[in-house]
Order: C-alpha cells, then structure tokens, then sequence
C-alpha cells in the first residue's frame, strides 16, 4: 500500500495548499503556478541534457490533472496523444479523485486510467500512441517515488519502489524520476530521501531533483 | 565636533532605517529601541555632529521587532515593522511625522503567517514604498506554498489603500518549489513597484513588477556573480526622464530601466564586496558599502546608472563585521551645510555610529535651491 491513499481529496488537499491572493486554495488548475513555478521548464532542461528531443513519445506517470504534460506540448513536445501514432504525451494518473475531478475544467489533457504496474495497464498506455506494441521514447514518473514505501538510503527489504520502477522500465528504455527531495519542511507521512538516495533505490534510471533540476 | 556620532540606546541586532532629512533642517534614524526590543524609536538630531536623542513615544508591537523598512516622503516616514516568530510572523505598518516627532497609530497589516524556507530557516525582510497617492505598498515573506509535501517561502504584496485598509495579499514569486525570501521594492516609473527577491534555485535575484493597476508581469531573474547571501537593497530615480532602478546585493549589482519586464543587467561592485547601499545625488549612483579585506566601508561611483562601477575610495575605517543589520538602509542623500552627502548609520564592532560620505560640495548657483527633488 502506498504510503498516502492518492484516492482521497484529503490527501491532495494536505499535501498541495497555497493562499496566492488571501484564500487557501488546493490542487486546484488556476492555481497550479503556486506550485509549479518554473520547475517544469527545469526538469525539460534536464530531460534534454539526458538526449530527450522533440518527436519523441513520452509519458507522464503520476500525471495529476496533466498540467506539467501541457507545460511539455507547450514547449514543443506535443501532440497529446490520442490513440493513434502521431500523437507525443501521454498522461497516466490511477487516482479515483484525480479521475473524478479531471472534467471539472482541472484537466485540459486525456488523463488515462492505468497502472503501470501491471502489462495490461502498460498495453492500455501504448495503445494510447496507437498500438499494443509502441514504442515509448520516455517514462517519466512525476513525484510517485515519495508516496511508496521503500526504507534506507538503498533498496531493502520489502518496498514499492524497485517494482515500480522495475514495471516502467517495461514501458520505455529510458525511465526518469522527477522526485521531490526531503527537506526540515516534508510531510513526515511520505517517504523522503536525498537525490542521490533516490539513485541509488533506481538505478540505473535518471533521477531529477524538483527543487532546481539537479540530475543524477 | 567630529564625525563620526555615537548612537546609543537602539539595537545593534537590527538595521537601522535613515538617517532621514526634515524640512525643518533636522536630522532622524529609526531603529529598535535596546532595552525594549518590542519599541521602534525615533532620534533626532539638529547637528548630526554633535548627538541624537529620542524623540516621540516608542512605538510599541506586541512581539520582539526584527526588521525595519522605510520610505521617506516629505516630512513622513512609513516604517514597516516585521516581529514574532519565524512561525507566526506579523508585519506592522506605522508612520513618524518628522514635522511634529510623533508616530502614527501602528497597524497590522499582516499577521501569524509562517515564513520559513523548506529548510526551517527563518525568511526575515521586508520592505516599503509608497505610491504618488499616498498608497503604500508592502512587500515581504507570506504564507508558504506546500507542494507536494514540502513548504516553500514565497513572497507578497500588500497595499495599503487607507488608514488601516489595505487590498487582498497577492504572492509575488511565481511559486514552484523554491524558496523565494529576501524582498525588496522599488518604485519605478508611473507608480510602478519593482520587486526584488531571492530564489533558492542558484541562488537568483529575481525581479518582477506591478503596474499601478496591480497587474504583475512576468518573473525574471539571473545570477551576478559575488551576489552574496544578504539582502538585495536598491533605488531608483529619474535620469532625463528614464526611470533608472539600481539594486545592489553583496558584491554584484543589477540595475534596469523601470517598464514591464525590463532587461536586468548584471554589474560587479566590487569581489569583495558586501552589504552595499546604493545612493543617487541627481546625477550619479553610489555605493555603500563592507569591503571584506579590512571590514571598513568603501563608496564606489556609477556614472552610467549602475552598469559598471569605479574604483572604490575608503569612507569608513573600522570594524563592520558582515551582517545586514550592521549597515543603515532606506536613508538618502541628503545636503547637510555645503556638502551633499551619503548618511549612514554603522555598526563599529559594537558601537552604532553615524557618519558622512561628502560626495561633492553644493555648488554655489544651488545653494539656493528650495528643494531636492531626491528626498
């Protein structure tokens, strides 16, 4: 079980929360600056430094209402795809108040319903790019690594991390996690380590820190 | 008597705001009163040269005051006080009447807010200006934004539209998970406010403006190289009809010309440079400020609006250790006798000082002048 139930509005509430004009607002689109800012454009930065190009198909694992997959087609790297082969960025998010929520105007993107974890998850990805058999230049976690368990700076014992990780790299030759790191301030809930950690737990899939870009 | 002028009974944990000109040819500073750390208080002088002493009934917070900020227009200064915990932080606003030495009826602004960076660290600033009607506009560290989990320092603004009315409070840094700490506002040209604040990715300076609608353009920011770890101070003022603004922060500069989305341009003020003070006399920018080889104070001079400096020239000889609160902040340059000069107030190895940088002699066809258009 995941270290959160990502199912509850509860949790999205605790975990993203801002008050950009005097109100406390959620995981809400209008304000989803609060908590991007600009480290979308820094995690494309470091996905290029990694050979990612324009063209290529990604998808976005843990997408949310698929505002950092917008930030992608916005950069060049779209279209979204479509179930056909031309179309570039897939969004995946299996949370049922993600789900619920995406036609409330939170989600401009198809978010699909799939988990990863399982070959018929991964078959119903793939036909998003237009077949059973797609290829997937790119699977890029979007801070998932925190939410499953996984204790000490390497993989031990039991945890959800190495099968996670393990199940998309099933999906594409090249697998990236962008991750947020621990700091004085994380949600003792989650599961917090370093960059270089997070390495070494997903090794040899790049890591890229959310706070600034750094990659390993 | 001789420069410089001991100042006691304000606190040497906090800068200092002034030294301020009246028009009735006094002399101010304001800082924290060092027996009530809960008391801002005001101390004039009519000769700088010989003492200052308080003036007016200490104005009174219900926590320990930790950062000044200052604007002068004409004979009133609006001070905003930040005080409390890093956890609950509030921000006061309260003015001094330089004409009557009296303040105002202090107001909270803001109030119980958490301003600590992801890392647990204290985001300690603020800053003040006020618009052509009067409004001020405040702008410090606010609520923090949880992203995923974490909670980063983010910036806001505030203005102050009437006596203890003020608008909604609008973030400022565009979010995301950095901590953004260290504001700083100018303001530029039609009532434009410049913002300047610190990004913990790389370590920015970063800059975004409101228009005099309140529209926010778009966030900006680069590295200047020796741009140091304290708070960005600037200025800015009018070069022939171009509103100039100036920032300085430890040994860097960024200067730019106040529109939206202006092009920053990174400066060097000196390598060893720290907590620099930027002044304008009308015609050109300066620069106070710790130069680390000999913590003495250096002034270094722009002519060409804080693109490029010169060659340092000694304006203090002591022992200024590197710290924001060492070094006044917010005052201007002022005419005193026949000399306009750069006032400060000086943390000297444990003593406030006030003391004079003469940067020319008012020559004599301005002698008569009945007002300075900087003040």
């Amino acid at each position: 079980m995941p270290l959160v139930d990502s199912n509850l509005q509860e949790t999205w509430d605790s975990l993203y929360s801002c008050q950009p004009e005097g109100v406390v607002r959620h995981f809400e689109r209008d304000v989803s600056w609060c908590y991007l800012g600009n480290d979308v454009e820094l995690l494309i930065s470091a996905l290029e430094s990694k050979g990612l190009t324009k063209g290529q198909r990604i998808v976005l694992i843990g997408a949310g209402f698929g505002w950092v997959a917008e930030k992608f087609i916005a950069a060049g790297y779209g279209p979204v795809a479509d179930g056909t082969a031309n179309g570039k960025v897939a969004c995946v998010d299996t949370s049922t108040w993600i789900q619920s929520n995406k036609g409330n105007g939170n989600a401009t993107l198809t978010i699909i319903n799939a988990d990863v974890n399982a070959s018929t998850g991964r078959r119903t990805v793939r036909q998003q790019f237009g077949s059973n058999n797609a290829v997937i230049d790119w699977a890029i976690s979007e801070d998932v690594l925190p939410i499953l368990t996984g204790v000490g700076p390497t993989p031990a014992g039991n945890n959800e991390v190495v099968p996670f990780c393990q199940s998309i790299r099933a999906l594409s030759n090249n697998v990236a996690h962008w991750v947020s790191t621990i700091t004085a301030s994380s949600d003792p809930r989650l599961n917090w380590k370093t960059l270089s950690e997070w390495k070494a737990w997903c090794d040899p899939d790049i890591v890229i820190q959310r706070q600034g870009g750094a990659v390993l | 008597m001789a420069l410089p002028t001991t100042i006691t009974g304000l606190s040497t944990t906090v800068a200092t705001v002034g030294p301020f000109k009246s028009s009735g040819g006094n002399f101010y500073i304001i800082g924290v009163n060092s027996s009530d750390a809960t008391k801002a208080q005001a101390q004039k002088a009519s000769d700088p040269t010989s003492s200052f002493s308080a003036v007016g009934t200490d104005t009174v917070t219900g926590a320990s005051q930790l950062y000044l900020a200052a604007c002068q227009v004409s004979d009133t200064v609006h001070v905003l006080i930040a005080h409390g915990a890093s956890s609950s932080r509030n921000y006061r606003y309260v003015a001094f009447d330089m004409s009557t030495d009296s303040w105002g009826t202090g107001e909270d602004a803001v109030t119980g807010v958490n301003v600590q960076t992801s890392a647990g660290v204290d985001a300690l600033g603020c800053s003040i200006v006020v618009r052509s009607n009067g409004n001020a506009v405040l702008f410090y560290n606010g609520p923090r934004v949880a992203s995923m989990g974490n909670s980063y320092a983010q910036t806001y603004y505030r203005e102050r539209t009437g006596t203890n009315t003020y608008g909604t409070q609008t973030q400022v840094s565009a979010g995301g998970q950095v901590d953004c700490t260290q504001p700083e506002a100018i303001l530029g040209a039609s009532d434009r406010v410049h913002f300047i604040f610190r990004g913990s990715t790389g370590n920015q300076i970063r800059e975004r403006s409101l228009s005099s609608a309140n529209a926010l353009d778009t966030e900006q920011g680069n590295t200047p190289a020796n741009n140091g770890a304290l708070p960005p101070q600037g200025i800015s003022y009018d070069n022939s009809g171009t509103i100039k603004v100036i920032v300085g922060m430890g040994g860097a500069s960024e200067c730019f010309d106040s529109g939206a989305n202006p092009t920053l341009v990174a400066g060097s003020i000196d390598g060893a440079g720290g907590i620099p003070r930027i002044f304008n006399d009308g015609t050109d920018a300066y620069a106070l400020f710790r130069f680390s080889t000999d913590s003495d104070l250096y002034v270094s001079k722009s002519t060409d609006s804080g693109a490029s400096w010169g060659t340092k020239a000694s304006a203090f000889v002591g022992t200024v250790a590197l710290a924001d609160a060492n070094l006044s902040k917010d005052g201007n340059i002022y005419q005193r006798g026949s000399d306009y000069v750069i006032p400060y107030v000086v943390n000297d190895n444990g003593t406030l000082k006030y003391n004079e940088y003469v940067v020319r002699t008012v020559a004599s066809e301005t002698l008569f002048a009945t007002q300075m258009i900087w003040v």
